[in-house]
């Protein structure tokens, strides 16, 4: 175990997921800078498991995780914020402060999104986005494979009325 | 359906949003930066950076260890100046030594007396040094000159020293610094240097101090006494018995006080030595009269007595008949160059007695 290796499997796993990673916060912040943070953060903890020498089986599913309980952290933060203040001022719960960079589509599927449940957001990006399948993102997300059916459908029923398909 | 599959193809739009290339090498640039910050823990060498470990060898420092590195200390400390006690000229510690050993033990002599007693330690140390050095066959004609200034200089610190401090102890020390220097002269296959330097300096330096003279003076009288003995007792049968018993009698007396003089201090063991000399004086005058005395040349002591040859005894009475009392040949030749004034003194007074004595007696 070496620093030179593991700065190579670092690499290139960043290259292999970066945008997974990415758009997995981008769903869940719909902020490129946040979400790229977060990116920037779930792959620093990565590194940590890297140096430490810990043997990773599954580095994908390891980065949603951590990267899923930043957005936990965020979402905490977020709401101890006063949300009193930012309703006072007309809050909008979808963000719209996406960046110039993104498309306009991509910014409209995010934003259609925020009007699902969190951990349904997450859900439909694994599955199509991501294209992982039901048992692969129930083991990142430590539920049964029958939970995430179930958020799936009801993800897309829900979109389904929020898009007016 | 339909719509289900429309609702996931709609969010299948998002496979294509990407961290743009700008943001994708600063962070990658970012978490690289990171990586090599936060090396690898089992290879710790790799990188300069990130290697500061979480202790050093000074920080992980073990206050177990306190005891053993005081008790280190005060044996590298004290034992310095211990093992310096033993330092002889040349060696390493010799300089802590004189330098510093001594110095203390004179912060610590405060009376004269003390004083007194301590430069006499110190001279006896210096003599045991040379002698060390001499056994060890370390001395050599280099380093001799040294050592005899070491001593010279003692002495000389002694005798003031001793001038300073109460009769009594001056006398003690006197007798002895005279004692030490006396035994040190008469160590076996003294290195010649060294012998030379310290009989000369003290010679020459020391004779108004009376150091020499007394010793000198003790050493000459017992060897004359012993020698004159010899004398009389080969030549018993020629010599008449009331003139042999008078002499032995002298002899013994004189061989009395010069043992007593060793005992005492300067000032009456010159008186009893003078003494002493008065009678052997007479001895000699009165064997001087018997026949032609052999007198060697180095100490001026009589060796022998040749009946055969008459002695002319020349001035006899006018009280500086040494050199006149020569005879008939060079047979008798005092010399009184070899041991400098003090001898030619003390064998003129010698001489003077033995002429006057030989008035008396030889009549």
């Amino acid at each position: 175990m070496n620093q030179n290796t593991q700065e190579k499997v670092f690499e290139v796993d960043f290259a292999k997921y970066g945008d997974a990673i990415f758009r997995f916060c981008m769903v869940k912040v719909s902020n490129v800078e946040l979400a790229e943070d977060m990116t920037q953060e779930a792959f620093m903890r990565y590194w940590e498991y890297l140096r430490s020498g810990k043997t990773i089986d599954n580095p994908r599913a390891l980065l949603y995780t951590m990267s899923n309980n930043l957005a936990k952290d965020w979402y905490k933060k977020k709401k101890a914020d006063s949300l009193d203040d930012k309703f006072a001022l007309g809050y909008d719960p979808i963000e719209k402060s996406v960046g110039a960079e993104m498309l306009a589509q991509h910014q409209e599927v995010v934003d259609a999104l925020q009007h699902l449940e969190e951990k349904d957001r997450e859900v439909m990006v694994m599955r199509f986005v991501e294209g992982l399948e039901p048992k692969d993102i129930a083991a990142f997300l430590n539920e049964s494979a029958n939970v995430i059916s179930v958020r799936l459908n009801r993800a897309i029923k829900r979109l389904q009325t929020v898009l007016h398909l | 359906m339909n719509s289900d599959t429309k609702t996931t193809e709609y969010v299948t739009k998002l496979k294509d949003l990407k961290l743009s290339e700008s943001s994708r090498s600063r962070i990658q640039e970012n978490l690289l930066a990171y990586a090599t910050f936060h090396s690898v823990r089992d290879d710790v060498y790799s990188r300069s950076i990130g290697v500061v470990p979480m202790t050093t060898s000074l920080f992980s420092f073990k206050f177990a260890y306190m005891p053993f590195i005081i008790l280190l200390a005060v044996m590298i400390g004290g034992g310095t100046s211990l093992a310096a006690q033993a330092a002889v000229p040349g060696d390493f510690l010799y300089p802590v030594k004189t330098g510093v050993n001594e110095n203390i033990r004179g912060a610590l002599a405060i009376s004269a007396d003390s004083e007194a007693k301590l430069q006499a330690n110190l001279l006896e140390e210096r003599i045991e040094e040379a002698q060390k050095l001499q056994a060890e066959g370390r001395l050599t004609d280099a380093n001799s000159k040294t050592v005899a200034a070491n001593i010279l200089t003692q002495t000389t610190a002694a005798n003031v020293a001793a001038a300073e401090s109460s009769t009594q102890t001056g006398i003690e020390t006197k007798a002895r610094i005279d004692l030490a220097l006396q035994s040190f002269l008469a160590t076996p296959n003294l290195n010649s240097t060294l012998a030379t330097e310290i009989s000369t300096s003290l010679f020459t330096t020391d004779l108004t101090a009376g150091l020499y003279d007394i010793n000198a003076y003790r050493e000459d009288m017992t060897n004359r006494t012993v020698a004159l003995a010899e004398v009389i007792a080969k030549h018993s049968a020629k010599i008449e018995a009331s003139v042999k018993s008078d002499l032995s009698v002298k002899l013994d007396t004189a061989a009395k006080l010069t043992a007593e003089a060793y005992t005492q201090a300067e000032v009456d063991a010159r008186a009893t030595l003078d003494k002493a000399a008065i009678l052997v004086g007479e001895v000699e005058s009165k064997l001087s009269t018997l026949g032609q005395v052999q007198i060697d040349t180095n100490t001026g002591i009589i060796t022998d007595i040749d009946f055969s040859i008459d002695p002319m005894i020349i001035d006899r009475g006018d009280g500086n008949g040494t050199s006149s009392a020569t005879g008939t040949g060079a047979s008798v030749n005092i010399d009184t160059n070899l041991n400098g004034s003090l001898d030619s003194d003390m064998i003129d007074a010698t001489s003077s007695t033995s002429a006057r004595s030989g008035v008396n007696l030889g009549l």
